[in-house]
Order: structure tokens, then sequence, then C-alpha cells
């Protein structure tokens, strides 16, 4: 155990004082030794906050997102100390808990625990309906950094790059119906119509694309296993390319695939924007987790190969995410 | 102790459930993996198609709504919608001639044929329209290259390049039936089925086509075919595409215009293809293909002219005499009497990844062989092995400027080094116009004819007894050089197009048949193929299509062209060039589908007078074919039903008008009308 070094010598200071100061030295130093040892007990509630970063798995986008959580957050001088654990451990989480991923999400909810939760990495909907769905976390503050991207600019991104554009087609299934109103609404907001139609399934898709194509100039893809998945893919890329209908989507993987725009944040992105966000709320001085949001940060990927062959003019996603930023005033 | 187990098994319960509650919660909703999974790359680089304003050379494409509101039955009458092209029914070699700028016979050899990739240019015969390995209703679009394309596709791609197009994967799903019907005895039918099973999407088509052609001509024929056509999905990056087909049925042919060939018969003919074709996407932009193909045609033609000695009208007895070691016998003279077959390698990669520089390059190898003993004189094959390499290239040199170059060098047995090449330059004037200019040379190589042909009369084992037509070898392959300036404009945001270009082409060194002596020893006199003098062509073309809404076209197509021979016809005997390509050449459709699904299209055709040679590569100095103008009718009623579409369609060909000639003056086009049902099957 290392020696304590006091910042000041009690038999010094009586010398020093002789007489008549010595009661009064004593008591200045009994008083500084109280504050200290206040300030020294007081300690670990401020220096050290814990903070677990529960991840779904090893690696892939979960470790990409948490270091840049935790390179974001080293970047004050507040000392917290942050533990990066894995759902398959079934660890015991304590402090803040930064879920990554559904899993880790399901896993932090089932835990019970009264410390606050910020989830990242998972999608609006799906956290809203995990949080309202399961039971007894009532009291617990939780709170999410969505990954995905607010319809509003989505539109706005359509608006900027393709100004021809009117109307925007939506491929809706029983599971995404219920955004409808949403997306209606994000479409008076940027000044564009929406057409929204909904697939009951996989097999009304096309048939509903083929209805919607006749009447929009770009079709915008949701996270819907419905109308997005593996063996519909091929089929509606082929389809709307042969009908010269773009697609803007929401991922950079779907933009590699044939869709002509992309909109989304990157799992750095993600990671970086939640420990800043993260850092705000100073939790470990009393703050609270503030309500889940949409990333401010975002990243525009465009197929230029896809816009050439439909002769349109789409500037760079760099040149488009700076469009966007100027046009949110950011 | 017993507590805290009762305790603990309790919080597992509750963790159990709450996971399980939240995974249930959670299962029809989007995770993370939605947004990061990485889907196969669809639109690979050999998908997308160049957009029109950045191709160096211009570029028809009649897509599946102008083929159904043409009411066209035959996949060649589609090429009178292209500017420039001329279509010549019930020909006496192929029974259907399209050419490009006239200056054609019954065999049009300057224009490269593709289905999907598949070259049914034959080495011998130009192209069988009737035996294409595709039915109409399978044909998705016909892009055609309206100018020299050697550099690209090839010897064979002299003047232009039609390329058909079928249906894609997943088009069509389920069962689709099809009949036709005519006022001359067409009886037509198809069946098709579309869909998956083991891993393996698949396009089954089964035809039937029995049509008797003009009156009085034997022209008749019978097509049964069978058609598949399959993908597999190899894994995220690998597609494997593969097509088989097979075709067999009678062709009537030969007319007392056929030098060689007066009596009348039916050939049997028998074909069959195979395609394989292995695609990998490398990454956004880029993706690389092998392709191999083969293709086999036998036809049989049994046509004969008796006794040699009745040929020859001299007693049986003479013939020892006259041939040594041979009796008298009877003489086959059916020059359709032929095997041809193909084998074709591909290699090709295409990268359009980077925003300034779009590539393609590939390598490939041909064998082609022949055997005919009418035709070539030979009991055995001939062969023409070839390999060719080839890269094209387009460089945005700015905004405005786009540099197109590309070439192909080929080697052959036919073909001693030539390389083809183009320099195209394209300026934007603004989004909407593009200006382009280029210069190509191309080539179009003699090929086994010119290189083996000996057409005569034989003995059964071979040995010849007279030459009447043959090739001294060692001909030049022809040579193109064409100027064209074209000028791209998209009116009404992209509803109207317009499309012109002026051009100048000039073939040099044409090959031709000349007047000339039979080798030794033979005693008469025979056409000797060689290289000619040549032509020059001058013209404006061009197309406007417009398409204000869905279900409403009108596509005008004009060729104002003057053919200028290169040579003197006077002093070198030869037939002028000058009357084979038509001043105009002008085409209409119209189409609008009204609200209750009736759909009424229009179309008028006009070429002006206009010679086709004869057979091969004969300059003959036929009479020239009169001008005509013809109007086609088609109304047609589509009926919705859950699960069906039926499309019922009367169509009326050259309707309004007296019958006029196609091809010669004794094939006169009257009024034909045809009822068309079809039936798809979801």
């Amino acid at each position: 155990m290392p020696a304590v070094r006091l910042p000041f010598d009690l038999s010094a200071a009586c010398a020093a004082q002789r007489g008549m100061t010595c009661l009064a030295g004593l008591f200045q130093a009994v008083i500084r030794f109280s504050l200290l040892w206040l300030t020294l007990a007081g300690l670990p509630a401020h220096a050290a906050q814990q903070v677990t970063l529960l991840l779904s798995e090893q690696g892939g986008i979960y470790q990409e997102a948490a270091q840049a959580f935790e390179l974001e957050l080293a970047r004050d001088s507040e000392k917290r100390n942050v533990r990066t654990l894995t759902v398959d451990a079934s660890p015991r989480t304590n402090g803040v808990v930064v879920a990554f991923g559904v899993r880790a999400l399901q896993y932090a909810l089932s835990t019970q625990s009264d410390d606050p939760l910020l989830a990242v990495l998972v999608p609006a909907t799906t956290f809203e309906k995990m949080v309202s769905q399961t039971p007894g976390n009532s009291r617990r503050q939780i709170s999410a950094l969505y990954l995905d991207q607010p319809f509003s600019r989505q539109l706005r991104l359509i608006r900027t790059a393709m100004p021809q554009a009117r109307r925007i087609g939506i491929l809706v299934s029983p599971e995404t119906e219920e955004q409808s109103t949403d997306l209606h609404r994000a479409g008076k907001l940027v000044g564009l119509d929406v057409d929204v139609r909904t697939a009951r399934n996989q097999e009304q898709v096309f048939s509903s694309l083929d209805a919607l194509a006749r009447n929009v100039d770009a079709l915008l893809l949701l996270p819907d296993s419905t109308v997005v998945n593996r063996d519909i893919l091929r089929i509606l890329f082929v389809k709307t390319y042969r009908e010269r209908l773009p697609i803007v989507a929401y991922s950079s993987g779907l933009v590699q695939a044939g869709s002509l725009l992309g909109l989304h944040a990157t799992p750095t992105q993600i990671g970086a924007e939640a420990a800043e966000w993260l850092r705000g709320m100073s939790l470990d001085k009393g703050g609270r987790l503030a309500a889940s949001r949409y990333p401010k940060s975002f990243t525009v990927d465009v197929n230029q190969s896809v816009a050439r062959s439909l002769e349109l003019t789409i500037s760079s996603g760099p040149l488009l995410a700076m469009e966007l930023d100027r046009e949110s005033g950011r | 102790m017993k507590v805290m187990k009762e305790r603990k098994f309790l919080l597992v319960a509750t963790m159990t459930c709450n996971v399980f509650l939240a995974a249930q919660a959670s299962a029809a909703q989007p995770t993370e993996t939605d947004f990061f999974w990485e889907p196969p790359i669809v639109l690979s680089a050999s998908r997308l198609m160049q957009p029109l304003s950045e191709a160096p050379a211009a570029v028809t494409v009649i897509d599946r709504e102008m083929i159904e509101a043409s009411g066209f039955i035959e996949i060649a009458d589609l090429l009178r919608l292209v500017p420039g092209f001329q279509v010549g029914l019930s020909t006496s070699n192929s029974t259907v001639a399209a050419t490009y700028h006239g200056q054609s016979d019954s065999l049009p050899r300057r224009m490269e044929v593709l289905v999907d990739g598949r070259s049914v240019y034959l080495s011998m015969l130009s192209v069988d329209w009737n035996d294409l390995g595709v039915a109409l209703d399978d044909i998705d679009r016909i892009e055609v290259v309206r100018g020299p394309s050697s550099p690209i596709f090839g010897a064979n791609a002299f003047i232009a390049t039609v390329n058909i197009i079928t249906r894609p994967r997943y088009s069509d799903p389920g069962w689709y039936a099809r009949a036709t019907v005519d006022s001359r005895g067409t009886r037509s039918g198809m069946l098709r089925n579309v869909g998956s099973m083991a891993g393996v999407d698949y396009r089954l088509s089964l035809g039937y086509d029995q049509t008797d052609g003009f009156e009085g001509r034997n022209d008749k024929k019978l097509v049964r075919s069978i058609n598949l056509h399959g993908w597999r999905d190899l894994d995220n990056t690998d597609v494997l595409d593969f097509k088989l087909g097979f075709r067999n049925g009678p062709i009537g042919r030969g007319d007392v215009d056929v030098m060689y060939r007066p009596n009348v018969g039916s050939d049997a003919v028998e074909s069959n293809h195979q395609q394989l074709r292995w695609t990998r996407v490398l990454g956004m932009g880029r993706d690389t293909s092998v392709q191999f193909y083969h293709q086999y045609r036998r036809l049989e033609d049994n046509a004969t002219s008796g006794l040699l000695s009745d040929i020859l009208s001299v007693a049986p007895g003479a013939i020892p005499v006259l041939y040594p070691g041979h009796t008298d016998e009877v003489i086959r003279t059916g020059m359709y009497d032929n095997t041809d077959e193909r084998y074709d390698l591909e290699w090709q990669i295409n990268d359009s990844s980077s925003d300034r520089l779009q590539w393609m390059a590939g390598a490939g190898m041909r064998l082609d062989r022949f055997k005919s003993l009418i035709l070539l004189g030979q009991q055995d094959f001939v062969e023409d092995r070839s390999g060719r390499i080839f890269a094209n290239a387009a460089y945005h040199l700015d905004d405005r400027w786009l540099l197109n170059a590309g070439g192909m060098l080929e080697h052959g047995d036919t073909l001693d080094k030539q390389f083809s090449w183009r320099l195209a330059l394209n300026y934007l004037l603004s989004p909407n116009h593009t200006l382009r200019g280029s210069f190509t040379r191309s080539i179009r190589k003699n090929g086994l004819l010119g290189e083996h042909g000996a057409l005569g009369l034989y003995f059964s084992n071979g040995d010849p007894i007279d030459v009447f037509g043959y090739s001294p070898g060692g001909i030049e392959p022809e040579v193109m050089h064409a100027w064209e300036l074209g000028w791209l404009s998209h009116w009404f945001n992209h509803k109207m197009t317009l499309d012109v270009k002026a051009f100048r082409e000039e073939i040099l060194r044409e090959i031709t048949a000349f007047p000339g002596l039979a080798p030794e020893p033979y005693p008469t006199g025979a056409l000797v193929i060689a290289n000619g003098g040549g032509v020059n062509i001058t013209g404006l073309e061009g197309q406007l299509q417009y398409r204000p809404a869905p279900g409403t076209l009108a596509a005008l197509q004009f060729s104002l062209a003057n053919a200028e021979d290169r040579f003197d016809p006077a002093s070198t005997g030869q037939a002028s060039r000058e009357g084979r390509t038509p001043h105009k050449t002008i085409s209409l459709l119209l189409a609008h589908t009204f609200d209750n699904d009736i759909q009424l299209s229009m179309g008028y055709y006009h070429v002006d007078k206009m010679r086709w040679e004869g057979p091969g590569e004969v300059a003959l100095g036929k009479p020239p074919v009169p001008a005509y103008d013809r109007v086609d009718v088609r109304v047609a009623k589509k009926l919705r039903w859950p699960g069906q579409d039926i499309l019922l369609e009367l169509i009326a060909q050259n309707i309004g008008n007296d019958a006029y000639a196609e091809f010669r003056a004794d094939n006169q086009f009257e009024t034909r009308y045809f009822l068309r049902a079809s039936a798809q099957f979801r």
C-alpha cells in the first residue's frame, strides 16, 4: 500500500506559530484535513463513472461503433471506467449501459436493472416496440440514438439530388404501414408528394411496385423485410431499372447493389455521436438521459454508374451531404 | 440455500421470458443487420446500359411497347422501325433479307446479328431470321447500332449491329400461351413457362410456326422450336446463365432466279445451340464474364437435276469416256445441303466504377466450320479459326467533352491481322443536347465462302464436273471508312427524343463476283469472287420519339441516302451500285392505350425504289423493286382478371393499299389479316 503524502505538516505549523497561534493553526489544519477527506471520499462518485459498452457480438460493426464511442468519450477530462462486454458472456452490467445492437438491447432490458440504458445501432421502430413490450423497466432511464435517418432528411436528399422529382413512391408492408402518417407528414414538410403503397406479402410487392412505378419519379426504400430481402432484391432492382425508376436506399450495401442514392450513418459516426451525446448529459453530475432521437451525422452514397446509365446528373455524396447540412443550418 | 436457488431460478426464468418477449417484439422489426448486410450487386456494369448521350454511335432501341404496338409477326419486320433499314420478305435464299442502307442481295452479309451475345450470322449464308433461337414473345428489346461497329462486335458488324435481347430474369412469371392465325395460312402458337426449380430460375418456350408465304412462291415454312433460358446464382457475386435451343422443320426455297437451282424443293432444317455465361461481380460498377456457345445447323436439300447424261445431252455411255472412272448418275444440285457449326469462347471485363473513365476489354476465339459439296466442292468441313482482342473506353475530358475510343484486333484463317477502330467525341451542349462526331474504320472478312467457294456440279464421290462460281482465295477484307455527325436531344422532360445524324460511308474493296473463266480444266465461264471498287453512301437520318404518357407513343424514323459508285460501271463491266440504296426510307408508328384497355396502333412504312441483287456475292443488275407505301393497323383489347391477362389482337397489314412488291416484283404483298390471342397466367 503506497504512503499517502499529506499536503501540510502539523508539527511545522505549531513550531512556526509558537504560543497563541498554535491553537488557531491546529484548527485550520483540522478544517483543511476534513475538507480533503470529504474531497477524497467524494472522488469515486464523480471521477470514475461506470460505463458498460454491451455489444451484440464481438467485432464487426459493434466493435467499430464501440471503438469510436470510447475514443469520443475519452476526449474530455472526466474519468470513467469503461468496460466492453458482449452478450454471449451473460455479463453483469453496472453504471450506464450502452447497448450496441438489438441483441444487446434485448439483454440489457432483460436484466431489469435501474442503471441508465442507452441504445445505439437500433432502428427507431424496433427500439420503441422493444421498450414498450418489455415489462419491468418503467422506472429505468432508457433512451436511444436511432440507427435510421429521419424521413424528412431522406426526402430532402431526394429533393436536393433530383430537383425534377415530384412524387416519391414508398412500398410498405403491414410491419411498416404504421409509418405512413409520418411519411406523409415528412413529405408535406419537404414539399414532395408521397405515394405509399402497402404490400400484404411478398407476392404483392411486385403488383404494388407496378402500380407505383407508373406514378412516381423515385422509389424510397425502408428497412422492411417483406419488401427488401435477398429473394426480392434482384427482381426489384431489375424491374425498377427497366422502368428507369431511381431507388433511394438506407444503406451503403443497397447503393452498391443498384440503388441510385443512399442515406445512412456509419457505425463510427453512430458510436462517436452517441458518446458525444452521453458526455453532454452529465449523468455523473446528476443529469438524466435525454429523450431518444435520430442521429445528426449521416453519409450520402451515390452510385454514379446507375446515375450515368439513367442519364441523371447527380452530385457526389460529400457534396450532397454538405448541401443537406447547409439546408439544415449546420 | 434453497431460497437462494429458487430466487436464482426465478431471475433466470424472468430474464429468459423478457429476452423472449423482446425477441418476439423485434422479430418482424428491422434490426441493424438490415442496414449493414451486403446484398448482391444486381445492377452490375454489364447490366447497366450506356446512356445514349454517351454512346459513340447512333443507337435505336425497339422496346417491348414498340414490338407490341407494331403488330409484326416476323422478328425481322421490326427492323422497319429502325432508320435506314430495309427488309425484304421471301427472298430466294433465306426467306427474309434485312439490310442497312441497302447494298444487299438476298444474303445480306454486312450486318452482325446477336441474340443475347450469341452471333447468329452464319459464316456462309448470312442470317436465317427463322432460326434465331428466340420467339418474338421472348424478346425484351432490340438495340440496333446504326453504323459500322466492327471495333466492338468484330468483322461481321461491318455496317450495323442488331442486338436482340431476350426478356430478363424474373420477367413474366407463370404460364403464357399464344395463338396466331391469318388470312393466308399462318398457324402459329407458343407455350411458355417461367418459374424456379431447384435454385434455377428458368424460362422455357415451345413454339410452332407455319406460314405459306407468297402466292405462287415456294417460301412456306414450318418451324418447331424449344428454347430454355436458365439462371443460377452461385453465390453473392457469381451468376451462371445458360441457354439451350433446338429447332427443326422444313423450309421452302429456290426459284427460277436462283441460277443453279431451277427446281424448287423443301429443305429440312435442324439446328441447336448451347450457351453458357458465367458472370462475376468484382465490385460496384465492375464485373467480368466468360461466355461459351456452340451452334449447329444442318440443312438437307435433296434437289437433283437428273442424270448427268441428260444435263449434258449425251448418251449415258459417253459419261465414262468424258469422265474416266465414272458412270452416269443422278447429279445433286441442292445448294442448301450443308452443315454449319460454330464454337465461340469470349472473356470480357467491364469497369464503369470511375466517374471519369469507363472501359471494357476482352478476348475471344472462334471456330467456324462449314461443309457443302455443292458450294465448296469438298466432302469435308472447311474451317476458319480466329482470335480477337478488343477494348473500348469512354473518357470524360471534362463535364462537357467525352472521348470514346475503341478497337478490335482480329486474326484468323480467313483474315490476316486486321485492326478496326473508332474515335468519337461527344459534346454536351446542355443537359438535354449532345453533339457527336466520329470516325470508324470497319472491316468485313471474306469468310469461308470468299476463301473456299466453288459452286459447281460434282459426282457423288466429290469429283468435279464443272464449276460455275469460285473463289481463287486471297481475297482482301472489305474496308469501310465512316464519318458521322450526330445530334441527340431530349425535350419535355425526356418525353420527346430527337436523334439525327449526317453520315458518309465509304465501302472500299467491296467483295463481289465478276464474270470470268472457271479455272482449268473446266470449260465454261464462271463467276469469280474478287475485290471490286465499292460505293460511297452519304445521307441524313434520324428518329423522333414522343411518349407523353405510359401507353401513348409516336415514333418517326427517316433516312435520306444517296449511293455513289467508286468505279466506272461502263469501263469495268460491273453493275452500278447506285440503285441499291433507296433514297428515302420512312416509318411511323403511332399507338395509344385507352382507359378501357383498348389499344390502337398504326404503322406506316415507305421505301423508295431500290434494287436487291440475286444470290451470293453476285451483282446481276436485277431490275429495281418499285417504291411502296404500306399501312398496318392493330386493334387490341386486354382483359384483366385476377391471376390472368388475356390479350386479343386484330392486325391488318398493308391495309387500304394495293399489293406492293417485296424484294422482287412477283412477291406481291396483299392485305393480310391476323388474329392473335395470348394469355398470361400468374
